[in-house]
């Protein structure tokens, strides 16, 4: 039996439309499945890889970054409080205790029979008072570490206001503790003695000078 | 009756059968791998593009944030209980560790206490303030705004702005006589100076 071509009835009959033409990229052949694979193997580990990489990247960078502070602190000026402010800038023991108490005013010096708080929480104080029945009216307390170091100087005098004597002990005091400094001892020695007879207080030379009536006294401390 | 092609003489015949399957095979095989190494390259340069911008983003905000986790609450981030302490002691205050992490410092001049109080979590600082009992009862002495205008500068410190902010704000209150507060940066700031001789501040973190 000859080999005879079909026919369009048998194209019809099969479904199959009798001009089709073949789909570019050769014959029998889609290329969507291969187009849509193509997209998949992009978008998919695009979205995936990169949710996956943004989480772990911001995980990893919350968990190791700390918020930007100081890495130093402040520096501190001239006035800041330390241990070497805590003592009257240049007075020795021996220009307030030897000089001026012992040499010039024949004061009597001793240091506490028994080891007492100091107000300035110094190690070591000298109880001085003045010589003759003065004993139990005039007397200065000082309060040191050691020789050069300083802290507290306070002149008590008990007569009443008027009384030159404390006057004199005051403005002498404000003297020795300032003997040091030649331009300002003149300045303290004048204030004390104006100022004898009132409560006041004044800073000369890093030196706090307070006058009280009651109970009458001196205070020289380290100016804060 | 089936049709087969003609054979031209001394030409190879056209492969059909199971021969021409294998090699479709073997073209879908390629493919498939092709498409795999696709997805490997897309998916390693987003995994490391990604990463990389997360992280940045992330650090980026952390940075920017004022403050630092220290356990259950916040703390000013970069400076740690040592420092204070460091800094305090070698200008002669004694300084003891009351609890752990929590540490007061002192030092007595003419009579007047300056004091340090540091709390810390993690080694962070959560709280801290200072005080000075008793000062002057006519002024507040220089000594006394030096030390409470480090202190308060503490936390901004690297921020010469903010750090200017807060020793202005100091300065302008200590002389009003009052409680006032305020918030620079991201810290609160406390000061009571209803009297010159006592006077205390406290600074935190907001939360």
């Amino acid at each position: 039996m000859p080999h005879q071509p079909p026919t369009n009835a048998d194209a019809q009959s099969a479904g199959t439309p009798p001009t089709a033409a073949p789909p570019p990229g050769g014959p029998g052949r889609s290329p969507a499945p291969g187009k849509a694979l193509l997209v998949l193997a992009v978008v998919a580990p695009l979205v995936l890889c990169g949710l996956v990489g943004v989480l772990s990247g911001g995980i990893v960078a919350t968990s190791t970054t700390d918020p930007v502070g100081p890495s130093a602190l402040p520096s501190t000026d001239a006035d800041f409080p330390s241990v070497d402010r805590r003592y009257l800038p240049g007075v020795k023991v021996a220009t307030v205790v030897e000089d001026w108490l012992k040499k010039t005013n024949s004061y009597t010096c001793t240091p506490p029979e028994r080891p007492s708080r100091t107000l300035s929480e110094a190690p070591q104080r000298q109880g001085c008072t003045a010589p003759g029945n003065l004993r139990w009216k005039l007397s200065v307390d000082v309060e040191f570490d050691d020789e050069t170091h300083v802290r507290h100087v306070r002149g008590d005098c008990v007569f009443k206001p008027g009384a030159k004597v404390c006057a004199s002990l005051f403005a002498t005091m404000a003297d020795a503790v300032l003997s040091g400094n030649p331009e300002l001892r003149k300045q303290a020695y004048e204030w004390a003695e104006k100022n004898a007879e009132a409560d006041n207080v004044t800073t000369i030379g890093g030196v706090r000078f307070t006058i009280k009536l009651e109970p009458r006294s001196i205070t020289a401390e380290p100016a804060l | 009756m089936q049709a087969t092609p003609p054979t031209v003489p001394g030409e190879p015949a056209l492969p059909s059968g199971p021969a021409a399957a294998g090699a479709k095979e073997g073209r879908r095989g390629t493919g498939r791998r092709r498409l795999v190494l696709v997805a490997a390259v897309v998916g390693l340069v987003a995994l490391l593009g990604a990463g990389a911008g997360g992280y940045a983003i992330a650090r980026d905000s952390k940075l920017g944030e004022q403050t630092a986790s220290c356990g259950n609450s916040r703390c000013f981030p970069g400076i740690t209980p040592a420092m204070v302490v460091e800094a305090l002691t070698r200008k002669g205050f004694a300084c003891e560790e009351e609890r752990r992490g929590d540490w007061t410092c002192r030092l007595t001049i003419a009579g007047a206490e300056f004091r340090a109080y540091v709390e810390s979590y993690e080694g962070l600082i959560s709280d801290f303030s200072g005080s000075v009992h008793p000062g002057y009862e006519d002024e507040v002495p220089a000594m006394t705004r030096s030390f409470l205008g480090w202190l308060g500068s503490i936390p901004v410190a690297h921020d010469p702005v903010l750090a200017g902010e807060v020793r202005g704000w100091l300065d302008q209150h200590f002389e009003g006589g009052a409680e006032a507060r305020a918030t620079i940066g991201h810290y609160r700031y406390e000061l009571n100076a209803e009297e010159k001789a006592n006077i205390d501040l406290r600074v935190w973190v907001e939360e």
